[in-house]
């Protein structure tokens, strides 16, 4: 199912923008304008913000850990990309709850062992209808 | 939307009716709870108090508990309105446990433990609202993970009165989620009490909790639709009035106490508070700035340090964002989407404004609300909405690993195991401060106890400030001791003993921290102390208490040697000492030889002031009026100007009703260059404040200039001004870390290539530019850049810069070492701007920058207006007038200096622009001593042994002026020239052309390194090179020429066996025929004229009192006009300048009374006798007797508006700023007569607390009044 709530693409690129600038605006129009045209999954979305989440620890070690006892005030800038990852998480994060808030139903009888074979494991029927 | 179905889960049973306990989970999981939370805070430190909150609290639980019910507190900061809010629950609590003769440690484990335990309690019962019904699990989980944060170990567990929000914050989140729907006012009520058991020990984090429950309501009533509008709004409203009604007590001191705004101001700044909050820290509970931060003692906070250093334990802190995020998707239960969205926006608030280099939209949204939006920049410390943040993730966990042990336990034996082994797994490795006893640390921030030499003192002290106070001395911005530390300091955690210690930021209307950081100066500043008990008598002050047991290196402040200069001040008498001499006197490492010295002293010194007057007290005579602040006062006071402690007025503080009535008394004026406007950024207690700055420039907070003191007017401050030029400007100066005013822009621009603008050390200086702005378009087609020399030419240079004009053109150049002439295309420009492209490499990372920019045609001279305030508001009345042209007039000039290492004075010399009432006569006086780097020939005109030869040279040996050139021809062995370096260094002796042919040189050997061959130059373009001989004599012998010079370098120097190099010298140099005097040390000095002083442009011949010897040596002498003769001066501006060969410290011009001026009617100088009794709430009954005149009455307490006094019910008006800092009034009646002073917010602060007694009553009774009802029904 593509997504066509104006209140929607219109307003996720203006809170990605205000969240991160230059970066926050691209990465809002890279999800709200293919979402407009293709059917993408919100499982897509998720485990995409779970992935850059995870990775966020090995960028901040990758870009170097302090030497000294004293990490300094630059830490935060010297690991900008585990910032950005984070950022990146959150935004894909908030995209997928969006979606499942305007278009996905409650369904709280879905046991999280339903979830887990219809969301990681097994693709099927249902599994679209919870996706789409 | 339609409301979603909630999750209908059975309440299991968890097992029989009366199991025993360890087979009831939830009672296991309850004992676990208590057991850990505490159990393991006692385990850590034991013995010892950390630092928390406010040690008075702790140490004297009763006197502090009693003030917090007094608005208006005298101690420690001469009088401040309170606004701490931490009697419930923390001082209730922590006054019950002390008063069961708990000691402070077991107290504060107690209650620290009992924080923990509350928070987990709270976030046991949300889940457990949640699930709809009690598990085990993920209570736990989520209480662990909420309750075992950085945020915990790295700044709530140190700062409980702020952290008490974060406890609360799950249970305000069940209250709400419980009671939303219920038309019972026990919703509310508890909603009240909630708010009302966090109290007011910040306020911004009690926002961000109402902010999170209130976000929760818009939840539930927007996105649900489960609640209608109308039920929310009835339960905000309520809830509203109980938070309000049981709050007002602490709100109240809030919003009306005026220091707010200069926590607001001086405390953590945005671009602090966000330096390291990326989301990536901040989604982990980390990006408190503190983290990141270290001093000498280490980390600031190392129970921390492991999660930001360690790869295992950033992996298990961003495991929980990760659990959080994968719970949100998969785990299907009603509010996951709101704690995600929580979660997400509660770390982009957290992040606030990083990169703060270039903050996101929201980040510049935020920075526009605390600069625009009334009581916004209280919530700019972003890192407290991380409870929020926490929260949504904790419960997000907890769910979902509750999600995983019910519905993957059935079927999936592993994945459900290895879920909660990586829950365990994170708990534990996240929470290893508390179970590896890392609580509390660093050690270095805690104490066993105070000890008890100063148990001893301050029971002395405390029996001798009967309506006096104890001065503590010095400063400190924190309080570590030798033997430990406290959070505020000794002063402060002993509420019952009135004193004064001075503090780091401003309080209150600022005057009095203005005073007391120019009191200080002696000590923190390095100059000379004399007559500092007059300034103390000003303050009420009996005894003066040197804390020589602080660790100085640690805060930044006056070590004991350099308090001694209090002890030696003349005006102060030795009262007693306390402890063992050297006892916590000198820290553990390298011992340097002023320790040695210091390890003679004792940990504590009393001295006394003489006469000391009381804080309140009544002073007659004539007044003076003080154009400047409290450092003008102190400057007067050292120069004996206020002998007899008069009254004193600043001028800018008065009206013009207020200056006429002073008139009549018969004033002294005093105008200084003081209250100068400086930038002040009140980061440490030495050396905090910016150069003094041009009359339209501001730096920093703009509230900062000059402690913004009399409403921030220009008339008011000592500004500067650029000669030559329209302004000098520059993207910064010296280093971010403090203010480095000899470093400033204008220096580039002065002429003096020994003074330079720097910026940048330790930083990319890349983009940084310095521009000169001219009075009109210049042409510009040349210049020439010097830059300084670092590191003997290893340091940073600046390589690559821009030329930019005011017509948007750019020259590219290329700066060598050194001198660097420029030619470049004419350029019509109203302004030159330097920009630094790149810089080289360097062996250190120095800042960099010019010596000079010389433009042709272009030069720039600085000089300080002074105030003229009182010109202004003098020129709007008759007496006004008449009397500034009849009072005695005295001008107070003092060279600003700078106390720290490796660093000029901001000034070198006195050049200052001030204006004359009416024509004087004046006299001039001062202290002087030679300038360092003043050239030697100048030396020795100023010694006046000036003839026909002329001695100079490269260098003097640490500037020192005895070793200068002329020592090598004055036919004395025992002196010589002595250089600063070796090789290529050279003296040179220039006389009438005569003819020579031969030379005698005796080099030192003893403690030099020997000069081994020098070249000899002559005016006729010759040279010879010649070698010492073995008793380092050179002789030369040439054939005869005729010169007028002789120049001689170091051409080689031998190598000393040890392998050191030291310094070389030549003592005599045999020309024949040239010799100058030897200038006999005992000799006074002379008059000269043409080298140092002029007025008005014009030279003044001047005089120094003093002997050869006393000049050589350094030491300043007395400065005045040549036999005393007075220096008139006619009505308007005027311009005194004394720099160059003589650099003074001070200089007055006094002018008597003109003698025409009438002389009577002055007031009684014997003030009245005052009985003086302390009222509740601040204020004094002061019974006056026997009047005989007008006087004026001091308080002893920081003025502020709100101070009243009557004389039966007849108000004497708005109380005036006297003695710097007090409020007073000038009372003229006569006879013995009753004042009462009162403090009236005091009846607002009674009325407030009476307000929130009563609420709290009646939230008793509602919550109770179903219990009655139960209770009557059986």
């Amino acid at each position: 199912m593509t997504v066509r709530r104006w209140p929607l693409v219109v307003g996720y690129p203006i809170l990605t923008f205000l969240a991160g600038g230059k970066f926050g605006l691209l990465v809002g129009l890279l999800v709200v304008v293919p979402s407009w045209f293709f059917t993408l999954s919100r499982k897509a979305f998720w485990i995409a913000s779970l992935a850059c989440l995870a990775a966020a620890p090995f960028a901040l070690i990758l870009q170097g850990l302090p030497a000294t006892p004293v990490p300094g005030p630059g830490f935060g800038t010297r690991h900008l990309l585990a910032h950005a990852l984070v950022g990146l998480a959150m935004a894909l994060a908030a995209w997928a709850a969006l979606r499942d808030l305007a278009e996905g139903p409650y369904d709280p009888n879905f046991s999280i062992r339903q979830m887990l074979k219809m969301r990681l494991f097994r693709r099927g029927p249902e599994t679209r209808a919870l996706d789409n | 939307m339609r409301a979603p179905v909630l999750p209908r889960i059975r309440r299991q049973s968890l097992g029989s009716a009366n199991p025993p306990l360890w087979r009831r989970p939830r009672a296991m999981m309850w004992l676990g709870l208590a057991l850990v939370l505490f159990g393991l805070p006692l385990l850590s430190l034991p013995g010892r108090y950390i630092l928390d909150t406010r040690d008075a609290i702790w140490f004297n639980p009763g006197h502090d508990l009693s003030q917090q019910f007094t608005v208006w507190r005298s101690s420690t900061t001469l009088g401040v309105e309170q606004h701490t809010g931490i009697l419930v629950p923390m001082g209730v609590v922590i006054g019950l446990l002390r008063g069961l003769g708990l000691s402070i440690w077991v107290t504060e484990r107690l209650w620290h433990g009992l924080l923990l335990f509350v928070a987990a309690a709270g976030m046991v019962g949300l889940i457990d609202h949640f699930q709809r019904r009690r598990s085990v699990l993920g209570p736990v989980t989520a209480a662990m993970l909420y309750v075992l944060t950085p945020y915990t170990f790295g700044y709530g567990i140190g700062a409980t009165a702020v952290f008490l929000p974060y406890i609360l914050l799950p249970t305000l989140l069940l209250v709400t989620a419980r009671w939303l729907r219920s038309h019972s006012l026990a919703g509310p009520v508890l909603f009240g009490l909630t708010v009302f058991l966090m109290g007011g020990g910040n306020g911004a984090p009690q926002i961000y909790a109402i902010l999170t429950v209130l976000l929760f309501g818009a939840w539930v009533v927007g996105v649900e639709r489960s609640v209608p509008v109308r039920q929310a709004l009835w339960f905000a409203a309520w809830s509203g009035l109980f938070v309000v009604g049981l709050n007002l007590y602490w709100l109240y001191a809030l919003t009306s106490s005026s220091d707010v705004s200069n926590v607001l101001s001086f405390s953590e700044q945005p671009k602090v508070i966000n330096v390291a909050s990326s989301y990536s820290e901040a989604i982990r509970g980390l990006g408190f700035w503190a983290y990141y931060g270290g001093d000498l003692s280490g980390p600031w906070a190392p129970s921390v340090q492991r999660f930001i250093t360690s790869p295992l334990w950033i992996l298990t802190t961003f495991a929980v964002p990760v659990g959080a995020f994968a719970s949100a998707w998969l785990v299907r239960w009603r509010y996951r989407l709101f704690f995600l969205f929580l979660g997400i926006l509660a770390t982009v608030v957290v992040a606030g404004i990083f990169p703060i280099g270039s903050p996101t939209p929201i980040g510049h949204l935020l920075l526009f609300a605390y600069a625009h939006v009334p009581g916004a920049a209280g919530l700019r410390t972003t890192y407290k909405f991380g409870g929020t943040l926490n929260l949504a993730l904790a419960v997000l966990c907890g769910m979902g690993i509750e999600s995983a042990w019910l519905r993957l336990r059935p079927s999936s034996t592993w994945l459900w195991r290895a879920a909660v082994a990586v829950a365990v797994i994170v708990i534990v490795a996240n929470a290893f401060p508390l179970w590896t006893g890392q609580l509390y640390t660093p050690k270095s921030r805690s104490t066993a106890g105070i000890p008890a030499y100063w148990q001893q003192a301050l029971r002395f002290l405390g029996g001798r400030q009967d309506g006096y106070r104890a001065f503590f001395a010095p400063a400190t911005p924190g309080s570590v001791y030798r033997w430990g530390a406290l959070h505020d300091g000794l002063a402060e955690a002993t509420p019952w003993l009135p004193s004064v210690h001075p503090y780091r930021v401003p309080v209150g209307e600022r005057y009095g921290s203005n005073l007391l950081a120019a009191i200080e100066q002696p000590y923190q500043g390095d100059i000379p102390s004399a007559d500092a008990a007059t300034l103390l008598r000003y303050l009420g002050v009996r005894d003066v208490v040197l804390m020589n047991d602080l660790d100085w290196s640690h805060d930044h402040t006056a070590r004991p040697a350099e308090l001694q200069i209090l002890a030696n001040d003349p005006s102060l008498a030795h009262e007693r000492t306390f402890g063992q001499r050297g006892e916590n006197l000198v820290g553990p490492g390298k011992v340097d030889s002023i320790a040695m010295t210091e390890r003679q002293l004792f940990p504590v010194q009393v001295l006394s002031v003489p006469d000391p007057a009381p804080v309140v007290h009544a002073d007659s005579g004539s007044p003076v009026l003080l154009s400047g602040d409290g450092f003008g006062l102190a400057d007067a006071v050292r120069m004996g100007l206020f002998q007899g402690n008069p009254p004193i007025l600043y001028t800018g503080g008065l009206t013009a009703r207020e200056l006429s009535t002073v008139m009549a008394d018969h004033p002294s004026i005093v105008i200084t260059d003081t209250n100068r406007r400086r930038a002040w950024s009140f980061s440490g207690v030495r050396n905090a404040a910016s150069y003094t700055l041009p009359k339209n420039q501001i730096l920093g907070d703009a509230s900062s200039i000059a402690y913004g003191l009399f409403g921030g007017a220009v008339s008011t401050q000592t500004y500067a001004g650029y000669q030559g030029v329209s302004s000098v400007t520059a993207s910064g100066y010296g280093s971010v870390f403090a203010p480095s005013p000899p470093l400033r822009p204008v220096n580039a621009f002065d002429g003096n290539p020994s003074t330079a603008w720097l910026v940048a050390p330790y930083q990319n200086p890349v983009g940084n530019w310095i521009q000169v702005s001219f009075n009109q378009p210049t042409a510009l087609s040349r210049l020439t850049l010097v830059q300084p020399n670092f590191a003997f030419g290893f340091g940073r240079r600046i390589s690559a810069a821009t030329l930019e004009f005011s017509d948007g053109t750019q020259v590219r150049v290329f700066p060598k070492a050194g001198t660097t002439p420029l030619t470049f295309p004419a350029h019509t420009s109203a302004f030159l701007r330097v920009r630094i492209d790149a810089v080289t490499q360097g062996v250190v990372d120095n800042g960099v920058g010019f010596d000079e920019i010389q433009i042709p045609g272009v030069s720039v001279r600085e000089a300080l207006h002074l105030p003229t305030d009182l010109f202004d508001l003098a020129g709007t009345t008759r007496q006004g007038l008449s009397g500034l042209a009849n009072s005695p007039l005295t001008y107070v000039f003092e060279r600003a200096q700078t106390n720290a290492p490796l660093s000029q004075d901001e000034e070198q010399g006195i050049v200052r622009v001030f204006e004359v009432p009416n024509s004087r006569l004046f006299t001039l006086q001062g202290m002087a001593h030679l300038d360092p780097a003043v050239p030697d020939q100048a030396i020795d005109r100023v010694l006046g042994e000036t003839n026909d030869i002329q001695a100079t040279s490269s260098s003097r040996f640490l500037d020192a002026f005895r070793a200068r050139a002329s020592a090598a021809i004055d036919g004395n062995p025992s002196t010589a020239w002595i250089p600063q370096g070796t090789v290529g260094q050279f003296v040179k002796f220039s006389f009438p052309t005569r003819r020579l042919n031969q030379i005698v040189v005796h080099t030192q050997l003893a403690g030099r390194s020997p000069i081994s061959q020098l070249r000899v130059a002559f005016s006729d373009g010759t040279f010879i090179d010649g070698n010492a001989a073995a008793d380092g004599i050179l002789r030369l012998r040439f054939a005869p020429r005729t010169t007028d010079f002789v120049k001689l370098t170091v051409m080689k120097v031998l190598k000393l066996p040890t392998g050191r190099t030291l310094p070389v010298g030549i003592s005599e140099v045999s020309i024949p025929g040239v010799r100058l005097p030897h200038t006999p040390g005992g000799r006074k000095l002379g008059c000269f004229s043409g080298l140092a002083a002029s007025v008005d442009g014009f030279p003044q011949p001047v005089q120094l009192q003093g002997t050869v010897d006393e000049l050589l040596s350094g030491q300043s002498v007395p400065l005045s006009t040549c036999d005393g003769k007075p220096l008139s001066l006619g009505g308007g501006m005027h311009e005194l300048s004394v720099k160059g060969v003589l650099q003074p410290d001070s200089l007055t011009l006094a002018s008597p009374a003109p003698s025409s001026a009438p002389s009577a009617g002055q007031p009684p100088a014997t003030p009245p006798m005052l009985d003086i009794h302390a009222v509740r709430g601040g204020g004094y009954d002061v019974d006056v007797r026997n009047a005989t005149g007008p006087f004026y009455l001091s308080i002893g307490q920081n003025i502020a508006p709100a101070w009243r006094a009557t004389i039966d019910g007849r108000s004497l008006g708005p109380p005036m700023l006297l003695d710097g800092y007090s409020a007073g009034w000038r009372v003229n009646r006569m006879g013995s007569f009753h004042i009462s002073v009162a403090y009236p917010p005091q009846k607002k602060y009674d009325l407030a607390l009476v307000i929130s007694l009563l609420t709290l009553l009646t939230s008793l009774a509602v919550l109770g009044r179903p219990l009655l009802r139960q209770r009557k029904h059986r």
